[in-house]
């Protein structure tokens, strides 16, 4: 009774947060003069153009996909698995492209590979490529996807990390007690972290998918800038409702390829032990490439795009006029994201659970069902949640007026992915765990709190982190429905952007920086104490 | 059942209820930086708390007016203070603007004023080539927007989408200005020039001041910033001596049935005086005045010094809506 009242009360809470605002605005686009009229639906399906625009969007999520992968596997593999030096520091850096606005990542890069940028002068005078060349490929799809990966590029990397520290020691180390690290590695490691890896592509597709920033800066015609281009210069909102369709529909047949490639797999491979100890590849030469990759993506990925807003920022002061006007930012954003990290890692728990765990035939249509709304963008369910909360009455209007309705964004935007991330790491629970703590009488409750939650802390850490960052980052949904006073970090950004000198914006893009890390920081420490006097005991 | 009661009185703790009282809420597009500082003036002034949501330059002052659409059964905003002259004809045609004639604006021309007081007029920025003074020498300098299709100039020009903000402002004056055809024409000639359309008017200073494009079409404010910034850029207003330019009025709007509508008229009638014009035109957006006689800095011109397009706004809007779907196509959308 605990466990159905649990899952049905955080199941009926996503159903109001993230389903209804949805539903209601593509029931609105189906739905006008007193008749249902498929009219925009049409358009989409028999329009040349529109085919050009989705597969537009599909090279972009699966070229950021791929990229973002062959940067995020190996990062997470080393951070996981070897003796890195400066293993923390690499860590808390790897952290900053998932922090610093897409779009000013992307103007960072427009201005290094500009006709004029300096790395564009490097290119052309040493590797023969000419400025145009260069210049053309930075507003292209492809350098679109290229900066998108580095972007994206840490959560492929985190979910990686945990899902490699989940993994029971004792099946790797008789693995090594036979065979070469290569060996190991391909035959026991990866296949059981697969999961985990298909989890995170498929997340940094439909993230590409929905991505607005860059494609629009970069001038990529995409889905989200025909979405964007509906709802700001034709203020339809039926149409741009009926353009986000086909994320939804791509979204689903992404989806159901993962379940179709994973079904009859087991990846049940936790034990109390296995999630309190890691087994580290103490071999000299992979921990030399380690630290040369490792290097070279903080180079590429973190050092020139932020060195680019060090120097731009120039002076002290300008770091002062920006903290002035970040004061409000900072506070809120750093408040709404915790207490939305927090809302959404037990969403995500219980979600997760809900489309992992349960005994029921249904478990994989709610897992489709859960995920479906990730690819939804940000404008259209902004739309939604003021259609649904802007009510005139009372708690509705205190709903609609307080910081609340911006955690109500974050929680609609982003269950759907901790709750992705949350049940790939429950796949490696076994049932049996679970059914030894009811069969000796144990309450739901008891289990969750003596068994599956601890075993899930790495799975609970890595699921906040995410989601503290997405939700720090969060704009497209919060410029919506934010109160006055309630703005957060981003939209300060981006309000000040527009006429501000160019040193104040880039001091303000490195203190958002600063003031993820920080809480970030302080939530690895206390998560790293916890676990270690939970070992112990 | 003690730990929800903790955790409800938490959470209604952690919420800041609405200010109830005496307080106004305004809606911007009017860039953060020179808005905040008026308004909170207006606050010492009056005592009136003034609660402000600004816009963004990504969402290019349409994410407000989608706010405010999509609000429009249970308003929020009061006032709707806009950096441009044609989204409050368009909030004004759905029905979301109650009128208000102020008579602090009696001395504003009739011609950047609604006759009902949907909206009204006050410190404008007008378009203008902005040329990079490395690249351009001042002999050649283009004087004609219609000198952006010379060859010389292929691959040279930027412009924003036309598709939003002033720049799509700017493409339905020109087909009023010179009929669907010759625009269309100048649109097509521009495209075939190697034009390079971007996202926005700060895109199109940025690419002028690195020196990836020599010139691009862009507002008076955007150029002000560049020369304070200390870019090698210069502005030229365009066909002083045929069509004119476009001028671009801020306006404001009073919010049909919001709940501070005296608060709401307050402030506009702070909003349209002389000394929010004169506070305007000496921050570094340089608007002008719409009144006649008020001091402006050496560089920042007064209307008389520039000749406008002969237009009216609710024309523009009414033809913005027309071509828009001939100016997606042009764009590539």
């Amino acid at each position: 009774m605990q466990k159905k009242l649990t899952l049905g009360f955080f199941f009926a809470l996503f159903v109001c947060v993230t389903f209804l605002p949805i539903v209601w605005m593509f029931g609105n686009s189906i739905y006008g003069d007193g008749g249902f009229s498929f009219v925009y639906y049409k358009d989409i399906f028999l329009t040349q153009k529109y085919i050009k625009v989705i597969s537009n969007s599909l090279i972009l999520a699966s070229i950021t996909a791929l990229l973002s992968s062959f940067v995020g596997i190996p990062a997470g593999f080393f951070l996981a698995k070897i003796n890195l030096p400066f293993k923390g520091f690499f860590k808390m850096c790897f952290f900053i492209p998932l922090i610093i606005p897409s779009y000013t990542t992307g103007i960072a890069w427009a201005n290094l590979l500009g006709k004029t940028g300096f790395l564009n002068n490097i290119l052309s005078q040493y590797m023969l490529f000419s400025p145009e060349s260069v210049s053309n490929f930075i507003y292209s799809i492809y350098g679109a996807s290229f900066v998108l990966s580095i972007n994206l590029f840490p959560v492929v990397m985190l979910i990686t990390e945990y899902a490699l520290k989940n993994l029971n020691p004792r099946l790797e180390e008789s693995g090594l007690v036979t065979g070469s690290v290569f060996r190991v590695l391909r035959r026991i490691t990866l296949p059981l972290i697969t999961p985990a890896i298909i989890s995170s592509m498929m997340i940094v597709f439909v993230l590409s998918l929905s991505e607005f920033g860059i494609p629009s800066l970069l001038q990529v015609n995409v889905l989200t800038t025909q979405i964007f281009t509906q709802f700001s210069a034709f203020y339809n909102e039926k149409a741009a409702t009926a353009i986000a369709f086909p994320l939804i529909a791509i979204t689903f047949v992404v989806m159901t390829l993962e379940q179709v490639y994973l079904q009859g797999k087991s990846f049940e491979i936790l034990g109390r032990r296995g999630s309190n100890s890691t087994i580290k590849y103490d071999v000299k030469w992979l921990n030399v490439v380690g630290v040369i990759f490792c290097t070279l993506v903080l180079i590429g990925c973190v050092i020139i795009p932020l060195s680019t807003l060090v120097f731009s920022a120039q002076t002290i002061s300008a770091y002062h006029d920006a903290i002035l006007l970040a004061k409000r930012g900072i506070t809120n954003s750093v408040l709404f994201g915790s207490i939305g990290a927090t809302f959404l890692t037990f969403m995500g728990f219980f979600l997760g659970y809900l489309s992992e765990k349960i005994q029921s035939r249904l478990r994989n249509s709610t897992a489709l069902f859960i995920w479906l709304f990730f690819a939804v963008p940000a404008t259209v369910l902004g739309v939604g949640l003021i259609k649904l909360c802007n009510r005139p009455e009372g708690i509705f209007q205190f709903i609609y007026g307080s910081l609340w309705i911006v955690i109500i964004g974050y929680v609609a935007r982003f269950s759907p992915l901790s709750s992705r991330i949350m049940a790939n790491y429950l796949k490696q629970i076994p049932h049996s765990m679970e059914e030894a703590g009811t069969v000796i009488g144990a309450s739901w409750y008891r289990v969750l709190g003596n068994i599956l939650l601890p075993l899930q802390s790495h799975g609970l850490i890595a699921t906040w982190l995410i989601s503290f960052m997405f939700c720090i980052g969060e704009m497209g949904t919060t410029i919506l429905v934010y109160p006055p006073g309630h703005e957060t970090l981003p939209i300060t950004l981006f309000t000040v952007m527009a006429n501000s000198p160019a040193n104040i914006v880039s001091a303000l893009s490195i203190i958002i920086v600063v003031m993820t890390l920080l809480p970030v920081g302080v939530f690895l420490a206390i998560s790293k104490y916890l676990i270690k006097s939970q070992i112990a005991q | 059942m003690k730990f929800i009661g903790i955790a409800l009185t938490a959470l209604f703790m952690l919420a800041k209820w609405c200010y109830a009282g005496n307080e106004v809420i305004v809606y911007t597009s009017e860039d953060q930086i020179f808005a905040e500082p008026i308004l909170q003036e207006f606050e010492k002034k009056t005592g009136i708390k003034v609660r402000a949501i600004y816009d963004t330059e990504e969402t290019k002052s349409t994410g407000l007016v989608n706010r405010l659409i999509a609000e429009k059964d249970n308003p929020q905003a009061d006032v709707f203070w806009s950096n441009d002259p044609v989204r409050p004809v368009l909030l004004q045609i759905k029905g979301l603007t109650t009128p208000y004639v102020s008579s602090v604006a009696a001395d504003i021309p009739s011609i950047y004023k609604d006759a009902d007081g949907h909206w009204t007029g006050f410190s404008a920025r007008a378009r203008i080539i902005l040329y990079n003074t490395n690249l351009v020498n001042m002999d050649e300098r283009p004087l004609s927007i219609f000198d952006l299709v010379k060859p010389k100039w292929r691959g040279q020009v930027a412009i924003a989408n036309p598709l939003f903000g002033t720049t799509s402002i700017h493409m339905a004056a020109l087909f009023i200005v010179l009929g669907d055809e010759k625009a269309k024409k100048f649109l097509n000639d521009l495209k075939a020039n190697g034009v390079k359309i971007v996202s926005s008017n700060s895109e199109v200073k940025r690419l002028v001041a690195r020196g990836e494009v020599k010139m691009g079409i862009t507002d008076t404010d955007d150029a002000h910033m560049a020369v304070k910034e200390g870019v090698p850029a210069k502005e030229v207003f365009p066909d002083q001596s045929t069509i004119g330019t476009l001028i671009i009025p801020d306006m404001v709007s009073l919010i049909k049935n919001s709940r501070n509508q005296e608060n709401g008229k307050k402030l506009i009638d702070y909003l349209v005086s002389s000394p929010v014009e004169k506070s305007l035109a000496w921050v570094p957006c340089a608007h002008m005045p719409l009144r006649y006689g008020i001091k402006t800095p050496p560089d920042v011109l007064t209307l008389d010094a520039v000749k406008g397009m002969n237009i009216n706004y609710p024309d523009v809007a009414a033809k913005l809506e027309k071509i828009t779907e001939f100016l997606k196509q042009w764009a590539g959308y």
